[in-house]
């Protein structure tokens, strides 16, 4: 299956189902950090979806974005009503391909991932240092990325500018098993 | 991370079996409980503990789709008196869709 087919359905086909030689993880982690001299925002959400495919190194993201926990409510309203939209735009995505990978190899490999990356119907391509660490009949993938807040159209009122970073750092941590029905 | 929110002082909106939970997902109406508390009853699959955090996956025998139900910290000793294929009734905030129904800041009602 080419990876714009795999890409479409995981992330608009809540039917989608896995194929033989797919490793799924339901219960990802993906965390944000924004830090400025006034304020440090840190917010993560600990049930993202992906889909792994080590035969042709695909792998596709899908992160519910009402999904994201904060410490204060403030800040959950403020990121899902006016920076992201989140009744508009209720995922980001990700999908992309493991640069050189070998899935022969046990243990750990750290490789570049290369794809597209989107939200609020903004895509921009991007590249991420990750670790993939192959275990028994698991696959770990572990890797960070910076996100420019200009680059998706995030509208922050000037008023909270001086709060808000301009390029945010994510991090995932994901755990992915053999896709069984 | 701890949340902001504590379920038990949040009114429930709507009540549901998980097999209406799951159709339910598939309509407009959806929608309008985004956000809002729910009651979703029905039988563990599966209990997970990652990242600190428990979270009790419910499943429908006729449907792939799961209800991922993440935990409140406040319920972590309840937890370890739970199994799996026990009925359990969970109240929640649901957050949306993606292969599974995620709902949060979940708390447990009866067992």
């Amino acid at each position: 299956m080419n990876k714009f087919l795999l890409l479409l359905l995981f992330v608009f086909s809540d039917n989608y189902l896995p194929a033989s030689g797919e490793y799924i993880e339901r219960q990802g982690q993906v965390m944000f950090f924004s830090y400025t001299s006034v304020e440090n925002i840190q917010a993560e959400n600990n049930q993202v979806n992906s889909l792994f495919k080590p035969e042709t190194s695909e792998i596709v993201v899908s992160v519910l974005m009402r999904a994201f926990v904060f410490k204060k409510s403030l800040m959950h309203e403020h990121f899902n009503e006016s920076y992201i939209e989140s009744d508009l735009y209720p995922k980001a995505t990700f999908s992309g391909k493991i640069i050189d990978f070998d899935p022969s190899i046990k243990g750990v490999q750290t490789r570049l991932i290369k794809g597209d990356f989107t939200l609020k119907n903004t895509t921009k391509p991007v590249e991420i240092k990750a670790k993939i660490i192959a275990e028994d009949d698991t696959y770990k993938i572990e890797g960070a990325l910076s996100v420019l807040v200009e680059d998706y159209d995030i509208k922050v009122p000037p008023l909270l500018s001086p709060n808000i970073a301009k390029k945010i750092d994510v991090s995932f941590n994901f755990k992915y098993s053999p896709y069984e029905k | 991370m701890q949340s902001a929110i504590d379920t038990n002082k949040i009114e429930t909106e709507k009540r549901f079996t998980i097999n209406e939970l799951i159709l339910e997902h598939k309509t407009e109406t959806f929608k309008q409980f985004v956000e809002k508390a729910i009651e979703v009853e029905g039988v563990i699959k599966e209990i997970t503990f990652r990242n600190d955090k428990y979270t009790i996956i419910l499943s429908e025998k006729n449907h792939n789709t799961l209800v991922l139900c993440e935990m409140q910290i406040d319920q972590n000793q309840k937890m370890t008196k739970l199994n799996v294929d026990e009925k359990i009734k969970i109240k929640g905030v649901l957050k949306g869709v993606l292969m599974d129904v995620i709902v949060l800041n979940c708390i447990i009602l009866e067992k």
